[in-house]
């Protein structure tokens, strides 16, 4: 089935009232039949609802449907997508383990790899997303996974996830692939044989900054790797905190069952049906959304392309640009909607920040109006100049996020601001 | 004025007496900053405006200002659970190495967390009964407890646990999702206070919510905790907001939402007149049961302790032992008015039995400890007419 037809429909069995659009179950706490059907649901033996920290109607539509758009076996929504991110690491890793990761990243996934991790014992090991080999390096006996962008922000490279996945593949270790900017409409990472999709959903997937949220999806392929016993010794061993459950005996997709029974229920970042309806309407119109967000930004790529104060311009699909080949095998019907472009300094780019009118000044990206973002006064702000350097951000890098409005406005604008 | 009524006052009281009555629910997650001065302002923190909606909103920040209010304390923070509470309270302040100490009865998502989840990242906890067992190591940082034990329904002395954490310089951490209508735990010295504000706050099951409270950092704690040091230097008596925030939240993304936020925010309004109501209920209730059942309640065991640190009472909750699995299903099956869930503090009348369920993951000797045994079944008591609850138990004692 084609993608727009899953976004309007995977996912929901409509009850009694037969409602076309997904009811909202705004409940923490579910009423059982009896004991016996409260002892059961705790076991596993029966599947219901038990409460909202682990699982809800609402948000079971979102994650069947999420899933499907990537083509996985089950989805786990989230609070937040940093916590997407956090639940997807720290479900492979415990102290003393590490993690390989791409140096070109979203600034917060580099702090909590870099930083936060580290408190709890877990390294993080960072290779050029362009150099596959050197992450094959970096992997020992304790590494549980390879992380990386599909197209990364800000730097914008689309990584050579044949070479990434293969180098993953030889080691027997998880890949984990944050599909936020591309959206299942442009790259389908699982196709391409990665293991494991994270997710921002509070950018493309409502498309107008609605709703905070994340979602980590299960692909076919991870199972097999979490078969092994010595690498990934709590998949296959009794989990004394689930009465003794072994994740990779049951029927169910080991690697999201973890994620839910142990960490969303410890550590609690649950989404609210709230927003997980939220995001269910936005993918309604995601694969429309995706297709006009791309043409767009290719449009204003050329168009900078050509403009004299501009240094340099990051677009995929602009020719020329270090990821065009990438972006050409990898994405199908455009390269979403973000890119950046450089000018001469730190001023000159906050200054041309502060004159657009169309644009807003927010840190955030994926919205149906367009961002301007000057990521070293703001979301870059706590790395220091040689992390700045790894992830790409130059100090003259404004970031743009290009929206849904008419096209030859938003060019206007930029010409205007760039005078 | 009791606290029922001071809270209740204050807490109508919050709105502005300017613009929308009711908050205004913010559900953007991202926040436009109108120059690029601001927004760099913002993120080095000497601007106070919204940043993301992961770091907070304006909906979050009215609740976040009616929970310090109730507790008087500096300032809160909400979170998208109760558990998300105590794990941002946890991985802020501890770190691979150091060691938590667990006092009394524990909820069995609480006890999960620190006997399972935080040992795999390098943190370890050790489980007492009372504050007098607590044995203090080098590695030790922080103690935890919980204002009436779950479902065991046991008081930890409180003040020797306060005095233990000022002498020893550990960060003090009570759950009180009691509310502090009914015990306030600053006054016994803990630092921080966490909330699962989908029970009693909320207090109809529809909306999942947690809640730290904070006071200043106490001078004893910084030899331990010299992580927080600069949050002292640039927010003052507002130090832990940084360090959770930047610590935690903003990497682990454990972040309310506004619509739950919002809902959370009705619950206060009345949170004082139903606790009132569901506490005076449960009292009269384990009066008149106390000869029929074998009863947990302080009131029964330990009514000094309930006295001195609970002036008007303990909460919804109170726990029945039946003696044996059989005997405690029969019971469920046979009442009318409860509803078997897995929550707590919600109007109506809950009842659960937690070995098959919320504890069914642990050992004979985690539930032994934990005061969770066979036969038992802890009650939530709602606003139902007491006389039809205590008639429904009765009726169901032998089924």
């Amino acid at each position: 089935m084609h993608k727009e037809t899953i976004a309007l429909h995977a996912g929901y069995e409509k009850d009694e009232q037969k409602t076309m659009a997904v009811p909202i179950y705004m409940t923490t706490a579910y009423a059982f039949d009896s004991a016996e059907h409260a002892a059961n649901l705790f076991a596993l033996k029966e599947l219901g609802n038990i409460y909202t920290r682990i699982g809800n109607p609402t948000t079971d539509v979102f994650e069947k449907r999420f899933a499907a758009l990537e083509g996985g076996e089950a989805a786990l929504a989230t609070a937040s997508g940093m916590a997407a991110i956090t639940y997807a690491v720290l479900n492979l890793c415990e102290a003393g383990d590490n993690i390989v990761a791409a140096n070109q990243l979203y600034g917060g996934t580099v702090t909590l790899f870099t930083h936060t991790l580290r408190r709890l014992g877990i390294e993080a090991r960072m290779f050029d997303v362009h150099s596959p080999q050197e992450a094959k390096k970096l992997i020992d006996e304790k590494t549980k996974l390879i992380f990386f962008e599909s197209i990364t922000n800000p730097s914008i490279d689309v990584p050579d996830f044949e070479e990434l996945v293969k180098v993953a593949n030889e080691a027997g270790i998880i890949s984990i692939v944050d599909n936020t900017v591309a959206t299942p409409i442009l790259c389908n990472p699982i196709e391409l044989g990665v293991d494991v999709v994270v997710h921002s959903t509070s950018k493309y997937t409502t498309g107008q900054g609605l709703a905070l949220g994340g979602i980590i999806v299960e692909g076919r392929s991870a199972k097999e790797k979490l078969l092994n016993k010595e690498r990934y010794p709590h998949f296959n061993e009794p989990d004394a905190s689930y009465h003794g459950l072994i994740y990779n005996e049951t029927p169910f997709p080991p690697f999201i069952l973890r994620a839910r029974l142990s960490l969303l229920r410890d550590m609690g970042a649950a989404p609210s049906p709230f927003n997980s309806w939220l995001f269910i309407q936005g993918l309604e119109h995601l694969a429309l959304r995706m297709r006009r967000h791309s043409d767009s930004a290719l449009k204003i790529a050329k168009w900078l392309a050509n403009h004299p104060k501009v240094k340099k311009v990051n677009y995929p699909l602009l020719e020329g640009d270090r990821n065009y080949e990438n972006a050409k095998k990898y994405l199908k019907g455009g390269a979403s909607g973000l890119l950046s472009f450089e000018v001469g300094s730190f001023e000159e780019a906050k200054r041309i920040a502060d004159s657009v009118k169309i644009f807003s000044r927010v840190v955030n990206i994926g919205d149906s109006k367009s961002i301007i973002t000057h990521p070293a006064s703001t979301t870059h702000q706590q790395l220091s100049a040689e992390e700045l350097e790894a992830a790409g951000v130059g100090e003259g890098l404004l970031r743009l996020s290009i929206g849904l409005e008419n096209v030859e406005d938003l060019i206007a604008d930029l010409a205007q601001a760039m005078e | 004025m009791n606290n029922f009524e001071r809270y209740q006052t204050f807490v109508v009281q919050a709105a502005a007496k300017e613009g929308p009555i009711d908050p205004a629910v913010v559900g953007s997650a991202s926040f436009a900053y109108g120059d690029p001065e601001v927004a760099e302002a913002i993120f080095e923190g000497s601007v106070q405006k919204p940043l993301y909606a992961r770091m907070g909103n304006p909906t979050n920040a009215y609740l976040e200002r009616l929970i310090a209010g109730i507790d008087e304390a500096e300032g809160a923070m909400a979170t998208s659970s109760g558990m998300g509470a105590i794990a941002m309270v946890s991985t802020a302040m501890l770190e691979a190495g150091d060691e938590v100490v667990c006092v009394g009865g524990l909820f069995g998502g609480s006890y999960a967390f620190f006997s399972q989840t935080l040992p795999r990242f390098g943190i370890k906890a050790r489980f007492y009964k009372d504050a007098d067992d607590v044995e203090i190591t080098p590695q030790t940082k922080m103690i935890y407890c919980e204002s009436i034990g779950n479902p065991n329904m046991k008081i930890v002395d409180f003040e020797v646990l306060g005095k233990l954490a000022k002498e020893k310089g550990l960060l003090f951490v009570v759950d009180n999702t009691l509310t502090p209508l009914l015990f306030e735990p600053f006054k016994w010295g803990a630092d921080l206070i966490v909330y699962s504000t989908t029970k009693i706050i909320a207090g109809h099951s529809q909306a999942l919510g947690g809640a730290v409270a904070f006071r200043g950092v106490r001078e004893e704690l910084l030899e331990r905790f010299s992580c927080l040091k600069p949050f002292i230097e640039k927010l003052g008596e507002k130090a832990y907001m940084g360090a959770l925030k930047k610590r935690s939240m903003r990497d682990f993304g454990m972040s309310m939402n506004a619509y739950a936020a919002h809902l959370t925010i009705l619950g206060l309004q009345t949170l004082a007149l139903r606790l009132q109501r569901s506490c005076e209920n449960t009292l009269d209730i384990v009066r008149a049961l106390k000869e029929e059942f074998n009863i947990l309640h302080p009131l029964l065991s330990q009514p000094e302790r309930l006295d001195r640190y609970f002036p008007c009472s303990c909460g919804q909750m109170f726990s029945i032992d039946l003696g044996s699995k059989e005997r405690a299903f029969g019971f469920l099956k046979s009442l009318k008015i409860a509803y078997i869930t897995a929550n707590l503090g919600d109007a109506r009348t809950l009842a659960i039995h937690p070995r098959s369920t919320i504890y069914r993951d642990f050992s004979e000797e985690e539930c032994r400890f934990l005061g969770v045994s066979d036969g038992l079944v802890r009650v939530s008591v709602g606003l139902e007419s007491k006389e039809a609850i205590i008639e429904d138990f009765l009726r169901s004692k032998n089924a």
